[in-house]
């Protein structure tokens, strides 16, 4: 679709390649944060076994720190939910931006 | 699929025009702020500095803090009393952070607001525990702000069970001592829940 000289077929592309390099940024630290999860609860039963095996911990300190962990793995996916919601964010304005561009050009106004 | 591109085109054209007036930018997070990260990040060493202490003078095994006699028990170095100071400069340290994320949270949008409410309300329903009432003292906050909110909780925990107060029954056998153990695990569960923060908020600062 053309509209005074703005090729929107093109805008298009352009749009989708600002997404992808935003969504790119964001995915690596998903990723982090996701394998950090999955590292730390594999660490927290360990720990808990070490120390049942050694004696220095006992049911109650057990319960008492999985309970602790359960308010971290609360926090954790929160950040998972503000990542994800960041790159969302990231990528819907770098669409919207360049279509601003797109839309001022083409109507000759910057209504934008 | 060209057919497809052109819908999409026009799809995008028609929901973002009305929008434009308002511009058809969204924030769905509360932005970025370098005087917060660099607040937690204090707050970690602050805490770091408490359980290194706890560690280095509290008993190894439950036998050892049973034998300590009641009538000294108070003038141990793991005793309660010599950490109260701590408990509660830390507690003032997390409501500081708490108001200085509180102060940005009106910072997101319609659409962001109503987002994070819905999985925050996932959240507690999928995890429920202790500090459920102390997030409900805060209305329509951000997941920002909640998990300074959850850390104050995990603060105000300590502090019940290190005087054998708390969900649980008494882990200190009426002593008020904690076990090393105990300390290491608290040093655990705050590097995850800082590193949670953090990591969240590094991904919220613009390149």
């Amino acid at each position: 679709m053309i509209i005074n000289n703005v090729d929107f077929d093109v805008v298009t592309e352009e749009a989708m390649v600002a997404a992808k390099r935003v969504a790119n940024d964001g995915w690596d630290e998903l990723v982090d944060i996701v394998e950090n999860i999955g590292q730390s609860l594999t660490s927290d039963v360990a720990f808990v076994a070490k120390k049942k095996a050694s004696g220095e911990f006992e049911e109650l300190d057990a319960k008492i720190f999985m309970e602790d962990q359960k308010t971290v793995a609360r926090m954790r996916l929160r950040s998972v939910a503000i990542i994800t919601m960041k790159i969302a964010e990231r990528i819907w304005n770098a669409i919207a931006e360049v279509f601003n561009t797109a839309i001022n050009t083409a109507v000759g106004w910057t209504l934008l | 699929m060209k057919s497809l591109t052109k819908l999409a085109v026009r799809l995008l054209i028609v929901m973002c025009l009305p929008l434009y007036i308002s511009s058809c930018n969204v924030t769905l997070v509360q932005p970025y702020d370098a005087e917060l990260y660099k607040n937690t990040e204090n707050f970690y060493k602050k805490a770091s500095t408490v359980i290194a202490r706890g560690m280095s003078v509290s008993p190894k095994t439950s036998n050892e803090v049973r034998s300590i006699s009641d009538a000294t028990k108070e003038q141990h170095p793991g005793h309660y009393k010599q950490f109260k100071r701590d408990y509660d400069a830390l507690l003032v340290e997390n409501n500081a952070l708490i108001l200085r994320s509180l102060a940005n949270s009106d910072q997101i949008d319609k659409m962001g607001k109503k987002l994070q409410a819905k999985i925050e309300a996932a959240i507690e329903k999928k995890l429920p525990g202790d500090c459920d009432s102390l997030q409900s003292s805060f209305v329509g906050v951000s997941l920002t702000t909640r998990n300074f909110i959850d850390l104050k909780c995990v603060i105000g925990r300590w502090n019940d069970v290190h005087q054998g107060k708390g969900s649980n029954n008494d882990s200190t056998y009426g002593k008020q001592i904690l076990k090393q153990a105990n300390w290491e695990g608290r040093s655990k569960t705050l590097f995850d829940a800082i590193l949670a923060i953090q990591k969240a908020e590094a991904t919220k600062k613009d390149e």
